[in-house]
């Protein structure tokens, strides 16, 4: 984790030559004006995210947590959907939609009236918040249902109106839910790759310009990639610490009696609540429709034709490696992330003192280093003696290994506190030695609770791109690369019956998932 | 057959010790109380003695065998954990053959024993049910039960009653009482309370800041306590400060200056001026009938600050003439038409007989 990082760091400081220490790529990358444009845009889309995520977000998590809407359990399991799929598929579905050949485009065009382009700045600012609002919803209405009844009935009793309440006790004590979210979703935003590299065309990012820059400078020196990775994980880091320092100091504790009352809405209220929930889900899954539908139709390159056929299904399936390799790769690594986070957090819940500082160091990590970030160090680090695994599949489990355990090591180490230390005593005491009593007992006891974690890591493991990328090679494309590239290389057909392969493996143990226990779905979507 | 031997037994955390310099000894088939405030060092000595903790220096001993260096799970011992841990994944039946299991005994035997154990603890017919179906009281029988199967050398209780409430607290202490009667299993039971302590033991040791302040039968624990903590912490005491004034050789009897009254105590020997604390107990104190202008020997007048009727007992707050401080006056079956009410001036005897003695802190009578 360290190493690779180190390794970035050190080439960003090195001149062109990789001969000295210098500033030169820094240098360098402020003067020259595109650059720092690029700064900028990212920064400017990460705000935009965040604002239009928080408007939308905000407002469902009170619908869903206070109000007396019918369906909300469906409301809940939808609006946290889109977050786990994987967001350029989403991207790509508006462009099977709104782009250069979209469906809607095309038949605009024969109406005579020419769309809105959905590439560039906008085009992916839209598809951030229609797929990272799911943070704000689930923090912000997790946080409201947090405060217990009597501090607002405490407040109207005192004289307050109910405008009053809200703006005196209710809001000071989701505030800190509140922007802690914003900034995870800045964060999220600014590190995609995704989607700006599929919409954004001109509009450069700092994660796709690092990519681009270390692409055409492989073989020569990583500086100017380097450098921009660090002005990346600057801003990505300082965001954490903002989050972390603010989320420290204002963060309430607070004892959950009584569940606070829902609100009895009228009859406009309700259609009007339902109406606006029920269009944001509809906005941010259409595209997985579009998708299905889409890939049913006859293609010729980027074009679509409104014509049933099977044609992509068979195309994508003639070479079936990259599905093969995501299952193999993400199921290798979940196990690998699971096995090690158990054994790693068996051995901290122990050492309690130890348990948290550590705990809140290693779970920045994959927020603070985008994946591109992440994959340019790997290489750097392991192209090289003592240990080679540049080009081979080990790179990539490593890569979401890295990513993915801090979030499976939390979960592990919260599913371990909750197992009192007495009931493995107990099995000692009954004379079952202590590494007996892990697996008879612990492991046991654990194994529920895990499941669904260890579901949600694989799938977030199969949507997986910004890393694996750069990782990749030849045999080892997986599903994401391979759609990627039927994008860039407008192929359009085979990109959507792949598309929704991939969201077929992804949302189908989802549902699974959500089946067997809901609250786990949002925690681990969460943390992920 | 199992005589538990603890000799010298000290253990720390970071600097400060849990457990210092503790020794003690538990007669075969003794139902024995660690007994003292949270802290105190009572769970620290169990959890040496179950081998969940090593001890830093001293040594256990289960009749003529050193356990010291026997990992917890080869040690034998029975435990009940306050909390029950019961494992949640099994059902009764499995539960309480979990320890048999492990030591591989026949599978026709762990369901004869099984049984018996689950007739024990009055819970037959529940096999099939699983722990999260059961109340508290009966997953603590469980608990018992578990420990109790595998036939223990000692029996190890850690708070087993805390989560219950009053009435299954009760119930489930002379549950547990006549089961070890029966069993003639050595029992080391850790409490906090003394209620508890005092009703279920042949013997306690009351503890205090890892150490053992005295270590009797709960009649004497009672009445004799040899350390003002102790006094303070086995029921209600009056504390009443003084110094002595004189001391009768021939009687072995000193007066106590109090400020407010002259107490005659029993003594062995004394220094004059010498500082000391009276320990009387609530029930020792008597409100007397009589006339208010002379006080009598071990007699002083006081105003009634509060009065608590509790049924059988009514319990007042006096204030001696004179003082700030506040005696507590206990009187059983009280007459009503006796009962004292609040601001009534009342003359009070100090019963001799029981009044306990102590300088720095430790009994000189």
């Amino acid at each position: 984790m360290v190493y690779p990082l180190s390794s970035v760091i050190k080439a960003s400081f090195l001149n062109t030559e990789g001969t000295a220490v210098s500033l030169e790529a820094y240098a360098k990358l402020i003067a020259n004006e595109q650059y720092r444009d690029t700064i900028l845009n990212s920064i400017f889309l990460g705000l935009l995210a965040a604002a239009g995520a928080l408007t939308i977000g905000v407002p469902m998590a009170y619908v869903v947590a206070r109000c007396d809407v019918p369906g909300k359990s469906y409301i809940k399991a939808l609006g946290s959907l889109p977050i786990v799929f994987p967001s350029f598929a989403i991207g790509w579905a508006w462009i099977v939609l709104l782009g250069r050949n979209g469906l809607v485009t095309v038949w605009f065009r024969n109406l005579g009236i020419e769309s809105p382009p959905i590439y560039g700045w906008h085009g992916v600012a839209f598809v951030f918040i229609f797929t990272l609002f799911p943070v704000i919803f689930l923090m912000v209405s997790g946080a409201l249902n947090s405060i217990d009844a009597s501090l607002e009935e405490a407040a109207r009793n005192l004289g307050s109106s109910d405008f009053r309440v809200f703006y005196t006790v209710t809001l000071p004590l989701i505030t800190p839910s509140i922007v802690g979210s914003a900034l995870l979703v800045f964060i999220l935003a600014i590190e995609n790759f995704g989607v700006p590299i599929i919409l954004g065309e001109r509009f450069s990012v700092l994660s796709v310009e690092a990519y681009l820059q270390f692409m055409s400078e492989l073989g020569g020196n990583p500086a100017t990639a380097g450098a921009m990775s660090m002005i990346l994980v600057t801003i990505a880091t300082i965001t954490l610490l903002i989050q972390r320092y603010y989320v420290a100091r204002k963060e309430y504790g607070m004892s959950l009696i009584r569940l606070p009352e829902t609100k009895i809405l009228g009859r406009v209220g309700k259609i009007l609540a339902i109406g606006y929930c029920g269009l944001v889900i509809l906005i941010s899954l259409i595209p997985l429709l579009v998708i299905a539908v889409a890939s049913f139709a006859k293609a010729r390159g980027p074009v679509l034709h409104p014509e049933f056929s099977l044609a992509n299904y068979a195309k994508a399936l003639t070479n079936l490696r990259p599905i093969l390799n995501s299952y193999f790769l993400s199921t290798v690594a979940t196990i690998v992330c699971v096995l090690i986070s158990v054994f790693v957090a068996y051995v901290l819940v122990r050492r309690r003192s130890l348990l948290n500082p550590l705990l809140d160091t290693l779970f920045m990590f994959p927020y603070a280093i985008a994946g591109v970030i992440l994959g340019i160090g790997l290489i750097v680090a392991f192209n090289r003696p003592p240990l080679i695994l540049t080009g081979t599949w080990i790179i990539l489990v490593v890569s979401y290994f890295v990513r993915k355990s801090p979030a499976t090591l939390r979960s592990a180490s919260s599913i371990l506190y909750q197992i009192d230390t007495s009931i493995e005593e107990a099995s000692i005491n009954l004379g079952v030695s202590p590494l007996q009593t892990f697996f008879k007992i612990t492991l046991r006891l654990m194994a529920p609770a895990l499941i669904p974690g260890a579901i949600l890591t694989w799938v977030t493991i199969m949507g997986e791109l910004s890393s694996t990328i750069v990782l990749y090679y030849g045999p080892w494309a997986t599903m994401t690369i391979q759609i990627l590239q039927e994008i860039l290389s407008a192929d359009f057909g085979p990109a959507c019956a792949l598309s929704v392969i991939l969201v077929l493996s992804v949302l189908i143990p989802v549902m699974i998932v959500n089946k067997i226990s809901a609250p786990t779905v949002e925690q681990a979507t969460v943390s992920q | 057959m199992v005589l538990v031997r603890i000799e010298n037994l000290t253990k720390k955390f970071g600097k400060m010790a849990a457990v210092d310099e503790v020794s003690l000894q538990i007669r075969d088939g003794e139902f024995f109380t660690l007994l003292g405030p949270s802290g105190c060092g009572k769970t620290t000595l169990l959890r040496c003695i179950a081998g969940f903790w090593k001890q830093d220096t001293g040594h256990v001993w289960f009749n003529d065998e050193l356990i010291d260096d026997i990992p917890a799970h080869k040690r034998g011992t029975g435990m009940v954990f306050q909390n029950y841990a019961v494992f949640p994944h099994l059902n009764v039946y499995d539960n309480i053959a979990y320890g048999l299991k492990a030591r591989k005994v026949a599978k026709a035997e762990i369901r004869e024993r099984v049984m018996r154990a689950l007739d024990l603890v009055r819970l037959s017919g529940l096999n099939r049910r699983m722990p999260s179906q059961l109340s508290g009281g009966q997953q603590q029988r469980i608990a018992l039960a578990r420990a109790l199967v595998i036939e223990p050398r000692v029996l190890l209780m850690d708070e087993p009653l805390s989560n219950l409430d009053a009435k299954l607290r009760v119930e489930m202490r002379s549950d547990i009482r006549k089961l070890q009667n029966e069993l003639k299993i050595t029992t080391i039971y850790v409490t906090h309370d003394q209620e508890e302590a005092l009703t279920i033991s042949d013997r306690l040791a009351v503890m205090n800041a890892g150490k053992v302040e005295q270590i009797d039968n709960p009649v004497g624990i009672y009445g004799n306590p040899k350390s003002r903590y102790v006094a303070s912490f086995i029921g209600q005491t009056n504390f009443i400060e003084g110094n002595i004034r004189s001391f009768d050789k021939s009687t072995s009897t000193a007066v106590v200056d109090t400020g407010y009254a002259q107490i005659q105590v029993p003594i062995a020997q004394s220094d004059a001026e010498r500082h000391v604390v009276l320990a009387v107990r609530p029930e020792k104190l008597k409100i007397v009938e009589g006339t208010w202008q002379v006080l009598g020997p071990n007699e002083l007048s006081g105003k009634i600050e509060s009065v608590s009727f509790l049924g059988s007992v009514a319990e007042y707050q006096i204030k001696p003439t004179g003082s700030t401080t506040l005696l507590l006056v206990r009187v059983h079956e009280p007459r009503p038409d006796a009962l004292r009410k609040m601001g009534d001036n009342v003359r009070v005897h100090v019963e001799r007989e029981g009044l306990l003695v102590y300088a720095k802190d430790v009994k000189v009578n």
